[in-house]
């Protein structure tokens, strides 16, 4: 009975915040354009007129209390006041009702991105989330933001890219909201639109900011977005009506309308990017073959991304399996050359070392080199021509004993956490899962089905005992549900009637 | 200027020390207040306090042992303290070390006039990190201003280099000490010198001899009815007294035909014995062959290594006391057939050496005097001294402003003896030069340096001089023995290998494993610096520690997160390290210690318990498979524990020096055994695989399904493959993939269950939570008396949960937080 | 160019390209040019700060020349330096890199994306 009565209650709250959050935009239009001294004296005004009129308000803000976050992000959180924010969170009890915890310190968080760094605020803050005990998406979600206020880019999209991963059932709204706002933002910031189409319009993530920036993205690419068609010009203007930050995204609505609408069909792909001219030019060294292929070996080098970890554009759009496969071709033409050289050179050096050893050496370099070109150029296993070019197999060899050992390693480190019962914050488990995950995904995309039933027995073993080790030890349930769900996903796709047994019902299992 | 230039070499050696001094022509040894090039290595504090060092002290050597204190240079590098009972004061091996080095650097002002505050120490070639960083603080103690440290084979041969003519070819640097053998292959090729590799033993050298021939009179003694026994403290003053007589007598030999061994005096049990018997040459040869022979046997085994055959070396440089034994140059040079460097003196050489080093590295003793700027001045780099014929001379404009007529514009070298001018060069826009000068061999060449102003006219430089010493040009020194960081995986990230030459700097990215909140006090993150050749980090050995700790972080730290790890090496092999840490900008460099660990005789007492079980093991089932390579390595290993076993008898006794001894000999002994092992766990691997194979067979065919017995047959082919290409990693993998079809497969039987689970109780001692396991086991056998096939599944699976399969790789691995 | 790691790169940091010598130098040749550039080094000239190498310009450093120098006096490193060496460096160093047409599709990057949320761009 009282169930019931709950249910209906949630629906009703549902039902007022979205038209709480329409409110809220037009009140936002306003106190957005004004001073933030404003800002914080019609945050107090409120305060006060909320303890005037006594309780029976607070239910009357608990039914309609979807509002209340809104408010405060565009009021005291806006204003930077972190320790206000803080606290004045408590009120939104509708929007953090899983992870009170969290709430206030998202709230923090975002304060803090609203004002010039503070260091002794962030290490207020980081106090704070390390002596938050219950954990949840909140406190993930404010570490990430933390290490974002600290400028520490690279970290925040890490951790944040984590609130994906979070079991949604456990994980507030606001939270996956503020995350996926400063994602787009950083991703717009770099550039990189196609991740801002792709998550501006994620259902349950969205807001209006994304949603503008998706858009416009997606108008002026001539690109499809998930689940929409290519926004009219009405659309696009609206959107920017609701969107906060008006003045400055105006130069994007205006690029983004004068570019023709696109139905259900990409544009053709531009043209690529002038390619870097080659340092040393093959043709030069057609004569000699051992030149010539370490004169190609260098042209694909000299492409390699600059820091690691980045995707490797270039590389990538360039170095094909075809590519490669030339790459490949010349090597093995310039061995016999490379071993006759050689061998007058260890005549002449006198040299212990006896020329097919410094070869076998040096090959297996070479080896390792392509096996690290073709993994930043996310060269399949599978496009090695591996029957015909002995250079090609090492380096498969190499690629594929690389890939291996990576997730092996990886599988290996969380189970002897597990067994050691080494606990890290929330934040870190999210991270440090979502980095093997990526590991094993690379893995499975470059090694295919033979890598990925290679890898699944260990995996299988370690994910599930660490799944289950936060699940039963550490009642991290937004973290492992998500877990058991790939796990039974991958025990699917290699067969594993056992696993999926098990996972079916591991995923089956609530708190 | 002032006169010829001042270069000091010091040979600080286990027993003897000596120095030298170089001009720029020729070598001379310094002399001290006895009128000996020779200074033994030897302290003593009396009970006043006052310091006597070398002969003087030695005399007391064997009647006021607790106070005069020799072989101090073992100890360098450890936290030992050295008391000296009378006076009751402890000193630390570097400050002895520094009584020597002041007493020498006395020597030399008494000898030359000049105190110096330069020189040029030579260490052992297999010192390690915290063995030379002990010897440069005892050159700072000593008061020296600077000093480089030079490897002992490289002065030895560069001093046998400058005095004999012809050069070129492998040469064998054979030094054979007090106490240690050291044997280096080098090679010089067109004037330059260069380190190829080296060996030895820290526990051969003319001691060895001593003890043959004590042992040879007390065998004499017994002849007369008197029985002495080395072990029984009780005749320990007499056997130190006839020690002592049988090393005059030795040396004696090294002359004379025979010689004879004076003790008198001697209380043996209650009575007085005057010991005098004669040694002839014939019988000292004998009693010394053996040890010359195993010192042969690690020259043979250094050449191997290097690929030098037989015959394949031009010349053998003999240095240390013994080797002035006729019957040492003979057997050397027989056995290794290559002719001996003549008319070299084993016992200076080293001194002799570093002191021409000392020229080669710009070393100047006299302590600098500042003198009037008398032109442009101007920045000079040149080697100081040059196998070239035609090196290059950098320079450049100090100031490049002024007045125009007081800056050049041109410059020109010319040499003083007037036969060869550079063409007159003008300044490039950084206001530098390059040119090459020409020198005549092995003469110390002075080149005037002049400059000419925009208008032609003459403009005074500063230095107005420079010289360089046309001789042998020495590589940079080479690094001893591989370094790198432990990592959590208990591998190593090598930063330098063995060889490469000094100094050096290096930089890798490494990830932390734990986060470390900031404040924790705790928390640390350790980044051990291992030195050695093992790829397994536990193997090698530990020279000292950076640690991030929570209490200076100034945010907390990921797990995961990058710390960019710089390691450097000064020309000595001084070592520092600084850890970055990007994501919070934050700098560690404080490393946390640079010492040799400790050895307590009751740690290594239970480390060789330990071992000998291990060996038992390992040999019993070396014997079931016939494995005659890993039972000849285990009988290797079984006569090293021997050994190890007395040196820690000797180390309870306070012989601290024994004590690393043992220790360094187990770390090789854990070597030797793991060798053993992973011979071991090939064989026993492929069983497995074949065992799975047949196991897995039958299950597949009756149970699997269609795609699971397609993948059965790849996987059997993989398996087949690795077996063939002896790879063990890949073997596991498919292993795992093999079991896990057959056990899909088997899942598939009735009974399936019900075996696991017996499988898995039997195992319940193991559990990590052994009455929890326990209760599981009881619940299990209710669900299987019920016939409740799916409780029975539900406590299998949770047992297994509990049955560990932990290696402890972190905790070998030096603790290390980094990986 | 920026390597993080001093990770030894065979074409890049081969011993020949950083010393300015190629593969048929002798003995001698590798002293003179070693010293050579070690003073040049020591006294910051700029002519000696960069090298060509078949991967671009790159920093040359007193460690990277000794280390070379080390590499070929070993006559059995020298081996498999000479083999990386076999490719010359180009001879001038390479016109700056195209205009930077690599702008890719859509909108060019948006830099004021964080103030649009009233955020410190991080
Ligand atoms: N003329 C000699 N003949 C034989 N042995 C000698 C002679 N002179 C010194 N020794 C021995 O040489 C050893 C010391 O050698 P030295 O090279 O000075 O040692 P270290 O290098 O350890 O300081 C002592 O054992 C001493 O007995
Ligand atoms: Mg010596």
């Amino acid at each position: 009975m009282s169930s019931r009565i709950d249910a209906a209650l949630v629906l009703a709250r549902r039902a007022l915040s979205k038209v709480a959050a329409l409110v809220a935009a037009a009140f936002a239009v306003r106190v957005l354009a004004v001073e933030p001294t404003y800002a914080v004296a019609s945050a107090l005004a409120y305060l006060i007129l909320l303890v005037a009129l006594g309780g029976w308000l607070v239910a009357l803000l608990d039914l309609i209390g979807g509002i209340v976050w809104p408010v405060l992000r565009r009021t005291v959180i806006a204003a930077g006041l972190v320790r206000a924010s803080y606290w004045l969170s408590l009120l939104a009890r509708a929007s953090w009702e899983r992870d009170r915890e969290g709430g206030k310190l998202v709230a923090a968080a975002l304060a803090l991105l609203h004002r010039p760094h503070d260091a002794a605020l962030a290490t207020w803050l980081e106090g704070k989330i390390h002596a938050n005990a219950k954990t949840g998406l909140g406190g993930i979600v404010a570490t990430g933001l933390l290490a974002a206020s600290r400028g520490d880019s690279d970290g925040a999209r890490d951790i944040l890219a984590g609130a994906d991963a979070f079991d949604p059932d456990f994980a507030p709204a606001a939270a996956r909201r503020a995350a996926n706002d400063w994602l787009v933002a950083d991703a717009a910031s770099r550039g990189d639109w196609i991740t801002v189409i792709r998550r501006g319009v994620l259902p349950g993530q969205a807001t209006a900011y994304t949603r503008f920036l998706a858009r416009a993205a997606a108008r002026i690419r001539g690109e499809a977005l998930p689940g929409e068609p290519n926004p009219t010009d009405f659309g696009l203007w609206i959107s920017w009506l609701l969107a906060p930050g008006r003045k400055v995204m105006r130069p994007l609505l205006v690029e983004a309308r004068a570019a023709p609408r696109v139905l259900h069909q990409r544009k053709p792909p531009p043209p690529q990017p002038a390619m870097t001219v080659p340092l040393v030019d093959p043709a030069a060294h057609a004569d000699d073959p051992v030149a010539h292929a370490q004169a190609l070996h260098a042209t694909w080098l000299a492409l390699r991304p600059k820091t690691p970890g980045q995707a490797g554009t270039e590389l990538e759009q360039r170095l094909s399996a075809t590519r490669m496969q030339e790459l490949c071709r010349a090597w093995e033409e310039a061995w016999p050359h490379a071993e006759r050289r050689m061998r007058q050179r260890v005549a002449v050096l006198t040299t212990q070392t006896r020329a097919e050893e410094a070869l076998a050496g040096i090959r297996r370099a070479v080896a390792r080199e392509l096996a690290e070109l073709a993994r930043a150029a996310r060269l399949p296993l599978a496009t090695f021509e591996v029957e015909v070019l002995p250079t090609a197999a090492l380096a498969a060899e190499e690629l594929r004993a690389e890939l291996l050992t990576g997730v092996e390693t990886g599988s290996e480190e969380l189970r002897a956490r597990t067994a050691a019962d080494r606990r890290l914050p929330p934040a870190e488990e999210s991270r440090a899962w979502n980095q093997f995950r990526r590991r094993y995904e690379e893995a499975v995309l470059l090694g295919g089905m033979p890598l990925r039933y290679l890898l699944f027995p260990q995996v299988h073993r370690d994910v599930c005992g660490y799944a289950v080790w936060l699940w039963n030890d550490r009642k991290e349930y937004g973290l492992s549900g998500p877990m058991f769900r790939w796990l039974l996903a991958e025990a699917e796709a290699v067969g594993d009637v056992e696993a999926i047994e098990l996972q079916r019902k591991n995923v089956g299992a609530k708190r | 200027m002032t006169s010829a230039p001042l270069y000091v070499g010091i040979d600080l050696g286990t027993t003897n020390s000596t120095a030298a001094v170089f001009d720029g022509e020729k070598v001379a040894l310094v002399r001290n207040a006895q009128g000996s090039p020779i200074t033994p290595s030897v302290v003593r504090i009396d009970a006043r306090g006052n310091v006597s060092v070398g002969a003087r002290a030695r005399r007391f050597l064997d009647s006021d042992a607790d106070n005069t204190r020799s072989e101090f240079k073992r100890l360098m590098g450890t936290a030992q303290a050295i008391r000296f009972a009378a006076a009751g004061v402890e000193r630390r091996p570097e400050e002895l070390a520094a009584e020597v080095l002041r007493s020498l650097r006395a020597d030399v002002r008494d000898q030359i006039g000049v105190l110096p505050a330069r020189a040029v120490i030579s260490v052992p070639a297999l010192f390690e990190l915290p063995q030379t960083s002990a010897t440069s603080e005892a050159a700072r103690l000593a008061g020296f201003e600077r000093v480089e440290l030079l490897q002992e084979p490289i002065a030895s041969a560069l001093a046998a280099g400058w005095t004999v003519e012809d050069q070129g070819g492998a040469w064998l640097v054979y030094d054979l000490g007090g106490g240690t053998f050291d044997v280096s292959l080098l090679e010089t090729r067109d004037g330059l010198l260069r380190v190829v590799g080296h060996d030895g033993d820290n526990f051969l050298g003319g001691r060895d001899f001593d003890w043959a021939i004590v042992d040879w009179a007390i065998a004499q003694a017994a002849r007369d009815g008197v029985v002495i026994t080395r072990a029984d403290p009780a005749h320990a003053a007499a056997v130190r007294k006839i020690k002592l007589a049988a090393e005059e007598a030795k040396i004696e030999l090294s002359r004379a035909e025979s010689a004879s061994i004076t003790a008198p005096g001697l209380t043996v049990g209650g009575t007085d014995y005057d010991l005098d018997v004669t040694l002839d040459r014939e019988t000292l040869e004998r009693l010394c062959a053996p040890a010359i022979d195993r010192s042969i046997a690690v020259c043979r085994r250094l050449l191997q290594a290097h690929g030098v055959a037989e015959g394949g070396l031009t010349r053998v440089v003999l240095v240390g006391g013994p080797s002035v034994m006729p019957v040492v140059r003979r057997l050397v040079s027989e056995q290794l057939s290559v002719p001996p460097a003549e008319g070299l003196d084993p016992m200076t050489l080293v001194a002799q050496g570093a002191a021409i080093f000392a020229a080669t590295a710009g070393l100047e003793a006299r302590p600098a005097a500042i003198e009037p700027v008398r032109g442009a001045k101007v920045w000079l780099q040149y080697p100081a001294m040059s196998s070239d014929l035609t090196p290059h001379v950098v320079g450049r404009l100090v100031e490049r402003t002024g007045p125009v007529n007081s800056v050049p514009t041109e410059v020109q070298l010319g040499r003083s003896d007037g036969l060869w001018d550079s063409p007159w060069t003008p300044l490039d826009e950084e206001g530098a030069f390059v040119l090459p000068v020409s020198l005549v061999p092995r003469k110390p060449n002075v080149f005037r340096l002049a400059g000419k102003n925009i208008q032609g006219n003459a403009v005074a430089l500063d230095p107005p001089t420079l010289t360089i010493v046309q001789g042998l040009t020495i590589s940079d020194p080479p690094l001893s023995r591989t370094i790198g960081v432990a990592l959590a995986s208990n591998d190593v990230r090598v930063y330098f290998e063995r060889g490469a030459p000094l100094p050096a700097r290096r930089t890798f990215t490494l990830h932390t494993v734990d986060s470390v909140a900031r404040g924790a006090e705790k928390a640390v993150i350790k980044i051990p610096i291992v030195q050695g050749e093992y790829e397994q980090a536990h193997l090698c050995r530990l020279v000292g520690a950076l640690e991030i700790g929570g209490k200076e972080l100034k945010q907390t730290l990921a797990s995961g997160a990058e710390v960019e790890l710089t390691i450097e090496l000064d020309r000595g092999g001084r070592m520092s390290a600084r850890a970055l840490i990007p994501a919070i900008g934050q700098v560690f460099e404080s490393v946390a210690h640079l010492l040799v660990p400790e050895a307590d005789p009751e740690v290594l007492e239970s480390t060789v318990t330990a071992t000998r079980g291990r060996l038992g093991e390992l040999r019993t089932d070396a014997f079931r498979r016939q494995a005659r390579d890993s039972i000849e390595r285990l009988t290797q290993v079984e006569s090293a524990l021997d050994d190890v076993g007395r040196d820690i008898a000797a180390a309870r006794g306070g012989d601290a020096d024994a004590a690393q001894k043992a220790r360094r000999a187990l770390i090789e002994v854990d070597a030797l055994i793991e060798g053993v092992e992973l011979d071991r766990r090939w064989p026993e691997l492929d069983r497995e695989a074949r065992e799975a194979l047949i196991w897995t067979t039958g299950w597949v065919q009756d149970y699997g399904q269609p795609h699971e017995q397609t993948l059965y047959q790849e996987t059997a082919k993989a398996v087949e493959k690795a077996r063939q290409g002896r790879d063990p990693l890949e073997l596991q993998r498919q292993l795992r993939l093999l079991r896990r079809l057959g056990s899909s497969a088997y899942g598939r039987h009735p009974e399936a269950w019900k075996h696991r689970f017996e499988d898995a109780a039997a195992d319940v001692g193991n559990a990590t939570d052994v009455a929890r396991a326990q209760a599981l086991v009881k619940e299990g056998r209710e669900a299987l008396a019920k016939g409740d096939n799916e409780a029975l599944r539900r406590v299998t699976q949770k047992l297994w949960q509990l049955l560990p399969s932990a290696p402890e790789d972190r905790r070998k691995g030096h603790e290390s937080g980094v990986r | 160019m920026s390597q993080k790691s001093d990770e030894f790169e065979p074409l890049g940091d081969n011993p020949f390209h950083v010393l300015g010598l190629r593969p048929d130098c002798t003995r001698v040749d590798v002293e003179r040019e070693g010293q050579k550039l070690l003073g040049m080094l020591g006294l910051k000239l700029k002519s000696a700060a960069t090298y060509m190498s078949p991967l671009g310009p790159r920093a040359r450093t007193e460690d990277k020349v000794r280390a070379a120098m080390a590499a070929l006096r070993d006559h059995e490193k020298r081996l498999g330096h000479e083999f990386w060496a076999s490719l010359p460096p180009p001879a001038t160093p390479p016109k700056p890199p195209p205009a930077p047409e690599t702008r890719g599709p859509g909108p060019a990057p948006l830099a004021e994306a964080f103030a649009a949320l009233g955020w410190r761009r991080s």
